[in-house]
């Protein structure tokens, strides 16, 4: 291992740096990504790649489950454990809400991310009043 | 609503159009959900196909935004302010990513930008007579106003044209009313841009 993946590693792994940051560094180290799905739609690499620069340092929310899948170019290499989580950004005064879920890769030498599912989370309309019908 | 894992793929050859052409590729693709994986190697032919495609064709990524009188006379005043020269297409380019990317992101600025295109200095900009200007934007550029374009249902040319009044608006803000709404910083934020341009 050369000391620049080590360096990558170490930064990738130090939970000192909040976790959005590291994801930051993360994907523009190395990006796996799974877009056009249709059934919840997903955003493409292109949207994720501009998106990824407003997600907060700090997210409260990060949930983390087994992985299942093996498959893509890191899917035997990456790390066991999938994270999830949900954030608010303002573009042009327009709010929206995005649902993001992936992995880090590899397990023990940590150099990208495999971003699984991104996609926008819909607004719930307000509840119709029944005399409007 | 569940999100699919691709636990069984196949390698199959997918296409995406992008401005009337069609981009052709070969990746793993789920056979669920049919996501297609769009890796780096993916991406490097994507990049190359784009910049081959603006070398072809670079009428097509010109965009048409449209500025009042006093809006181009106050960012030819920003232009002349700078201690280098460049032109307005440049500026204006530089403007959205600005804006986009940093003014709407810096914690103690975001939150006033939000509220600038209700506020006079924003009207100030936004009335009376427009005229359109042709603005040829780098494919990197096109992508980014396609992303935001999706996103907040504005055409990448009203992008430009918001993201360039708010950032005159925030600054004209600050010499009106003498707040620290950061003129400086925009200012140099924008610089800074427009050197490395």
């Amino acid at each position: 291992m050369s000391a620049s993946e080590q360096t990558l590693h170490d930064l990738l792994c130090d939970e000192s740096i909040p976790f959005g940051r590291r994801l930051r560094f993360a994907s523009s180290s190395e990006l796996d990504y799974w877009e056009g799905r249709q059934n919840p739609p997903n955003l493409s690499r292109n949207d994720f790649v501009r998106l990824v620069r407003l997600v907060p340092d700090n997210i409260s929310n990060v949930k983390v489950t087994p992985r299942i899948s093996l498959s893509g170019p890191h899917g035997l290499t990456g790390e066991e454990e999938v994270f999830k989580f949900e954030f608010n950004a303002i573009i042009l005064g327009s709010r929206s809400r995005y649902f993001l879920k992936g992995y880090f890769f590899d397990k023990g030498n940590r150099k990208g991310v495999a971003i699984q599912s991104f996609r926008l989370i819909p607004v719930t309309p307000p509840r119709s009043i029944r005399s409007r019908r | 609503m569940t999100d699919c894992e691709h636990i069984k793929t196949s390698l199959k050859k997918n296409s995406e159009e992008f401005l009337g052409h069609k981009f052709s590729f070969k990746a793993e693709t789920c056979d669920i959900c049919e996501a297609v994986l769009w890796d780096d190697v993916v991406n490097k032919k994507f990049q190359i196909w784009i910049n081959s495609l603006y070398k072809k064709h670079a009428d097509l990524f010109v965009v048409q935004p449209r500025f009042t009188k006093q809006t181009l006379d106050s960012l030819d005043q920003e232009i002349n302010s700078l201690a280098f020269s460049v032109n307005r297409a440049v500026v204006l380019r530089a403007m959205s990513y600005v804006y986009i990317d940093d003014i709407c992101t810096l914690p103690d600025v975001a939150e006033h930008a939000a509220g600038i295109s209700v506020r006079p200095a924003y009207e100030y900009f936004d009335t009376g007579p427009k005229r359109p200007v042709k603005v040829r934007v780098r494919p990197h550029h096109y992508l980014d106003l396609l992303t935001w374009s999706k996103l907040t249902g504005l055409s990448p040319a009203r992008i430009i044209e918001k993201s360039t009044m708010s950032m005159l608006a925030l600054i004209k803000e600050q010499t009106d009313e003498n707040e620290s709404y950061q003129a400086g910083k925009i200012r140099e934020m924008m610089r800074s841009i427009l050197r490395a341009a």
